[in-house]
């Protein structure tokens, strides 16, 4: 494992709170257009080598260390991510990059629950 | 080797920490899966994997009878736990035993665990004691000294505060954390540390307040907002229709809780959490504020029973409060403010919270391990010497999302397992028992070079030394099935400092297409409404880091006076989007802030697109700067290079004349060949004077170089360290390379770190203020700029760095317009 670069906590801070503020945009309607200032947002932050990804719909094993999961429901096998409380954080660019910020998530059985799409950003 | 013990462990009920005393430094490490400090004492056994910590955790309630917790109570009793994916049962010595293994593993610098300082509760009798041991034993200590918790937590306060004198004194310390409270009593007896009397509940702290937070605020406030029916019921059943949002709100109210230590409010915003509507189907898209008042109130209860502990502790020893020096609080709940206040209110005597209550432990457990040596036969705990040969087989390149690792392993393989884990945190196999031939699916990161390491561990969690180490897949390269980019493709920006234009790469060659990509630039002059003027948004294909004219012209988006619905404002950003087809059909489309108007253009490469206007400025931009090179090789003595650029002038000048010819409506080829025969000598005129160009980027990357590593070392932080550290490990790649322009790159990046940490650097910023100040007569308002000098002297002499910052920005611009010269510059594309 190598060493996790430094991110300031506050840097984290703004990553989360533009994650909320996408995923109410993407419940409660966009009216005044504010998708296009997330994205620029997260664009200057790409720049700057610093992304997330939202992890919901995808699979969710014991070998996965990026995601800090809480199980719902009954079972504990073939488990989905449906409910997203933190994005994953990582530093790096396409070809490389690492985990500064676990996603904080919670799973549920894909017998218990709808499957949901992936959606990475 | 040192022969102090050195190594504390704070091996907890519900989490335990490791840290290292080294030349009277504590340093605590972190989890290298995780970043936090903590490692969760849960043991899971899973799919024939051991797993250890948050991992294990998650299982825990869904599982509960292949993963456990809370085996530190059980020690030193002969209860063991049947682990039904084994068949067989572990003691809690074993499970602790794997706690402590996985805690090496958290190391960073090669450390060789031969012995170590393990915490205990004060309650622990000598069979539990003795178990605690045995653990340590178990996991590969040799020498394993025990410590009790409060007596370690008063040490950590006792190396932070060396200047408070506690002989003859007594203290009480209070322990409440995520999922326990201890309190104890702490006395210095002949100049010993001894704990003389301790409480304690096992199911009390931190989790239950989250679960209160829930079930007394937020479920009452849902209740009134919509129509749920047996709600608290369907939430905790695992069954029920909201079992997914109790889990949610848990997660939220734990934010809340720690928000609530320095605010006296917090929100928990139901509009983040997908789905959820009532039993009517409705959306419930609303704000829960929880004040501190309402959280002390649903605490009230557990924070008293702890008091009550406390006072019982008192009453059997014959003790006031008074006769305490003061409370010393530790775990992580002791953060919450109204636990500070109520222990204080009630005992009457101080709260000391000078230690950070989540690693007191661990940290008072080293600062002892650091005094405490090492018993003779204290060996450091040798590896297997297996002479194990280990033979893999995997695709080192793939297009899928997973791929098959497999090894064949020959040796004594008896007792050892292997672990895989990705460098980039996401994965980890667990502890796997090691056979003849081991196979393990590894998830791949798309597009990604994906690394992991494989590791083989003996009994004792040491690794076991085999001459193959990382697994290294590269995700999605080297594909036949997308088109391949043969060339750079860059958006051409004006550099009104170096007057002239620069290129920014969009798409990097060998790329695979379909590729899209998003830039957002700023409009470099103001563009009126109506007038033939205009900026333009032009993209070249060729070496990214050359200048713009060797490239070729692949389109131009011209947004002009005519086609803006307002005046385009000097400083407006404009977003670009381009995306290239397989085809390599080129799109880019803008969308003006300033207007809210979106333009959009298809280039195909069958189409070239050239500009006569452009193609004049560019001429003319081109004569400039060959005049300019001739004459500075001329004052170097360069005879053969001026000869050599002075023909280059010639065919420049002539292309002036040919391109002036050219009007925009041109039907023939003429544009494209003057546009081909720009390029070339262009191409000529960088090669002539690239040695130049080669030798001064050089000079300036090592300045810099020799400049950064002292402001780095003396004044840098972790994350400038490293990325200073990133550029010097790759210095090869660039500094031999022929190509001023990377060099530049890499400087600039350095440059860039400096200025950074010198903005923050006192003396720095003293110096520039001096600096602006002997400018003052040159500055545009002389009343505002003798005001904010007299406030910059005041700020130095406060020593108010903060305000000193902000003086010298305001001083700056005042300042005249340093860049003049570049309006002189023909604004070329208009966007910077």
């Amino acid at each position: 494992m190598i060493q996790q670069p430094g991110v300031p906590k506050w840097v984290l801070g703004v990553l989360n709170n533009l994650y909320d503020i996408e995923k109410k945009i993407d419940s409660h309607g966009d009216n005044s257009n504010i998708k296009r200032n997330v994205d620029r947002i997260r664009e200057i932050f790409q720049d700057e080598k610093i992304f997330y990804e939202n992890p919901l719909g995808q699979k969710f094993t014991e070998t996965r260390t990026d995601l800090d999961a809480t199980i719902t429901g009954e079972g504990a096998e073939d488990l989905y991510v449906v409910e997203v409380i933190k994005p994953i954080v990582r530093v790096g660019n396409q070809n490389y990059s690492v985990v500064v910020q676990k996603g904080i998530v919670v799973v549920q059985s894909k017998e218990n629950g709808s499957e949901k799409e992936a959606v990475n950003v | 080797m040192s022969k102090t013990i050195n190594f504390g462990i704070d091996l907890g009920t519900s989490n335990s920490l490791i840290a290292k005393f080294d030349k009277g430094i504590v340093e605590v490490f972190k989890n290298p899966n995780g970043f936090k400090e903590t490692l969760p004492s849960v043991v899971g056994f899973r799919n024939d994997r051991i797993l250890i910590g948050d991992t294990a955790r998650t299982y825990l309630q869904r599982d509960p009878q292949s993963v456990i917790s809370r085996f530190k109570r059980k020690m030193g009793t002969s209860e063991t736990f049947k682990i039904k994916s084994l068949g067989t049962s572990k003691s809690p010595v074993e499970l602790s035993a794997y706690v402590l293994k996985e805690l090496k593993n958290f190391s960073h610098s090669g450390d060789q665990f031969d012995s170590a300082v393990i915490t205990i509760p004060a309650s622990f009798d000598t069979v539990q004691s003795n178990a605690t041991k045995e653990a340590g034993l178990k996991a590969g200590f040799n020498t394993v000294v025990l410590l009790q918790e409060p007596i370690a937590a008063s040490l950590a306060y006792a190396n932070k505060e060396k200047g408070i004198d506690l002989k003859n004194s007594q203290w009480l310390v209070y322990d409440l954390g995520g999922g326990t409270f201890d309190v104890a009593l702490v006395r210095i007896l002949e100049g010993e540390l001894t704990v003389v009397d301790h409480e304690g509940d096992n199911f009390l702290g931190g989790t239950d307040f989250d679960a209160m937070i829930v079930e007394n605020i937020v479920v009452p406030e849902l209740e009134k907002r919509g129509n749920f029916s047996n709600f608290l019921a369907e939430m905790k059943s695992e069954s029920g229709k909201y079992n997914k949002l109790w889990h949610t709100l848990l997660l939220h109210a734990e934010g809340a809780k720690v928000e609530l230590s320095n605010k006296t409010s917090s929100e928990i915003d139901l509009g983040t959490i997908s789905d959820l509507v009532d039993d009517d189907g409705n959306t419930i898209d609303s704000i829960v504020t929880v004040t501190r008042s309402e959280f002390e109130e649903i605490v009230k209860d557990a924070v008293e029973s702890t008091i009550d502990m406390m006072k019982r502790i008192l009453t059997r020893n014959s003790l006031q409060s008074s006769d305490l020096e003061f409370i010393l609080m530790v775990g992580g709940s002791s953060y919450i403010p109204y636990v500070r206040k109520r222990v204080e209110e009630v005992m009457g005597i101080s709260v000391n919270t000078s230690i950070d209550p989540t690693n007191a432990i661990v940290i008072g457990a080293s600062y002892f391990a650091g005094t405490k040596e090492k018993s003779l036969e204290a060996e450091p705990a040798k590896p297997t010497n297996s002479k194990l040969k280990v033979r893999v087989s995997y695709n080192k390149s793939s297009q899928e999302v997973e791929e098959t690792f497999s090894a064949k392993i020959e040796g004594d393989i008896e007792g050892l397992q292997y672990r895989i884990s990705s460098e980039d945190g996401a994965f980890d196999s667990g502890l796997k028992k090691l056979s003849a031939r081991i196979v393990e699916d590894l998830p791949l990161r798309e597009g990604a070079f994906n690394l992991f390491s494989f590791k083989i561990i003996d009994l004792q969690g040491n690794v076991v030394p085999v001459d193959f180490e990382t697994i290294q897949i590269a995700q999605g390269r080297y594909s036949v099935a997308g088109q391949m980019l043969p060339e750079d493709i860059s958006l051409v920006k004006d550099d009104l400092a170096a007057k002239d234009t620069r290129l920014e790469g969009l798409f990097t060659k060998n790329s695979i297409l379909p590729s899209r990509t998003k830039k957002t630039v700023e409009v470099g002059k103001t563009v009126v409404q109506g007038s033939s003027d205009g900026i333009h948004i032009m993209v070249v294909e060729g070496p990214a880091d050359r200048h713009s004219s060797t490239n070729k012209p692949i389109g131009v988006l011209n947004i002009t006076g005519e086609k803006v619905s307002k005046d385009l404002i000097k400083g407006t950003d404009i977003d670009l989007t381009f995306e290239m087809s397989e085809s390599r059909d080129l799109t880019v489309s803008a969308f003006v802030n300033g207007t809210g108007q979106e333009f959009s253009q298809v280039f195909t490469p069958k189409e070239r697109t050239v500009s006569a206007q452009m193609l004049a400025s560019e001429v003319l931009m081109l004569e400039n700067k060959v005049q300019t090179e001739i004459e500075d090789a001329l004052e170097n003595g360069n005879r053969q290079v001026a000869d050599d650029l002075s023909k280059v002038l010639r065919g420049v000048q002539d292309l002036i004349v040919n391109a002036g010819e050219i009007s925009e409506d041109d039907v023939t080829d003429k544009k494209y060949q003057v546009e081909d025969q720009k390029r070339k000598l262009a191409q000529n005129v960088f090669e002539l004077t690239s040695g130049k160009r080669l030798d001064q980027a050089k000079a300036n990357y090592l300045d810099t170089k020799s400049e950064i590593q002292e402001i780095v070392r003396d004044s840098g932080n972790d994350r400038e360290r490293h990325i200073v550290a990133e550029i010097l490990a790759r210095e090869h790649t660039f500094i031999n390379s022929k190509s001023p322009e990377k060099i530049q790159a890499a400087t600039e990046e350095l440059d860039s770190v400096r200025w950074h940490i010198l903005m923050r650097t006192p003396e720095f910023l003293k110096g520039m203020f001096t600096h602006l100040s002997d400018r003052r007569a040159s500055m545009n308002d002389q009343i505002q700029a003798t005001q904010l000098i007299e406030n910059g002297k005041r700020a130095i002499e406060n020593d108010d760095i903060e305000a000193l910052q902000q003086i010298n920005s305001r001083l700056w611009d005042l300042m005249p317009a340093t860049d003049k010269a570049s309006d002189e510059m023909r604004a070329y594309t208009g966007i910077l």
